[in-house]
């Protein structure tokens, strides 16, 4: 048997081992948010809203305001504190305001090598002051990463 | 005198030798070099129990450590797989090389944790946190396939790859990243090289 043949693809594996290197990039998306849709509901009817100039800021972070710079929105995505099971938001609007308290339980989750770990939170709970909201709805208790709406709340 | 000259005249041996062959995967090795931080080994010992049917036992303990920004994995363990091999090569009654294939039955135990993860808190403050050590048992199957030459007498070299399946685990909480001998688990289907140096005792096989 010519041993030539079993030689040669040997050496060239082990150069290919040797020159092969990993080169890892994230791809998927990272980052959590609360996806809140918001609505009106006249006789029975549900419209998106859009609300001019809102304000929204967490309690505990007054210095800085989520919607700084935005003109109007009819849908916002609110981020989740991690490591905490609650977290607590202020929504300012034509001179009145409400407070949005969310609780959940945190899942720490493994995306991938090339991303590392993500918090999604499940069984998420809301409530609400009702100055300028009507009325609520949870269509999505499970907070993760991707644009699914959690919260619809109806604006008066 | 014809008769006298016949009578001396010697048969040359034709027994098949087989043998219990002890083999070392260089691939292990040649990343235990490169990675010192992330020791493995593996050994393996084969023996030829039929002509061209190999019966084929490694073992080996691996660990990983991988570090990245925004977190680090330490996973550490043993494994062990029995299994066979059947040369497919025609070969002359001294002749040892081999085309093979064969097939594994795998396990392991291995522990795993992962340490600094950060959770960025995209408003809020930033999250630091760890997941608890945890033991974990895997099974999963491989086939083989590769070459060995003998380089010099009852002295091997060689190649072969495998592809591992039909993976399962004990119950755990976050699911495993780096099994030690399986590898990568995110893919379905995990592939492997074997670079082989071995050293044969060799036996007569019984014909």
């Amino acid at each position: 048997m010519n041993r030539t043949i079993f030689i040669l693809p040997f050496s060239f594996l082990l150069l290919g081992m040797i020159s092969c290197q990993p080169s890892p990039r994230c791809t998927d998306r990272t980052d959590v948010y609360i996806n809140i849709g918001f609505y009106t509901l006249k006789n029975g009817i549900e419209t998106d809203t859009l609300l001019t100039r809102p304000v929204i800021y967490g309690i505990g972070r007054e210095d800085s305001v989520l919607t700084s710079g935005i003109s109007s929105l009819d849908k916002i995505g609110l981020p989740p504190a991690p490591g905490q099971t609650s977290c607590l938001f202020v929504l300012n609007y034509g001179g009145q305001s409400d407070t949005l308290s969310f609780s959940y339980t945190p899942d720490l989750q493994f995306l991938s090598f090339e991303c590392g770990f993500i918090e999604f939170y499940t069984d998420m709970e809301f409530t609400t002051t009702n100055h300028l909201i009507d009325s609520s709805a949870v269509t999505q208790p499970l907070v993760s990463n991707n644009d699914e709406e959690n919260i619809r709340l109806y604006i008066f | 005198m014809l008769f006298t000259g016949l009578s001396g005249y010697s048969q040359p041996d034709t027994t098949r030798y087989g043998g219990i062959r002890f083999s070392v995967d260089l691939a292990r090795g040649l990343g235990w070099l490169t990675k010192p931080k992330q020791p493995a080994y593996e050994l393996i010992v084969d023996a030829e129990v039929k002509d061209g049917l190999f019966v084929v036992a490694e073992g080996g303990q691996a660990s990983l450590t991988f570090e990245k920004y925004n977190y680090n994995l330490a996973s550490q363990g043993v494994y062990g797989r029995i299994g066979f091999d059947k040369n497919f090569l025609k070969r002359a009654y001294n002749e040892n090389e081999m085309i093979y294939g064969g097939f594994r039955i795998s396990g392991g135990r291995f522990t795993q944790q992962a340490n600094n993860i950060l959770i960025p808190g995209n408003y809020w403050d930033d999250m630091i946190t760890a997941t608890e050590p945890e033991d974990i048992y895997a099974f999963w199957f491989e086939f083989t396939a590769g070459i060995r030459a003998e380089l010099f007498r009852n002295f091997f070299i060689g190649w072969g790859f495998r592809t591992r399946m039909f993976l399962q685990t004990s119950d755990h909480q976050l699911n495993p990243y780096f099994i030690p001998g399986y590898g990568n688990t995110l893919k379905s289907v995990s592939m492997g090289f074997q670079y082989i140096i071995a050293y044969r005792i060799p036996y007569k096989l019984k014909q």
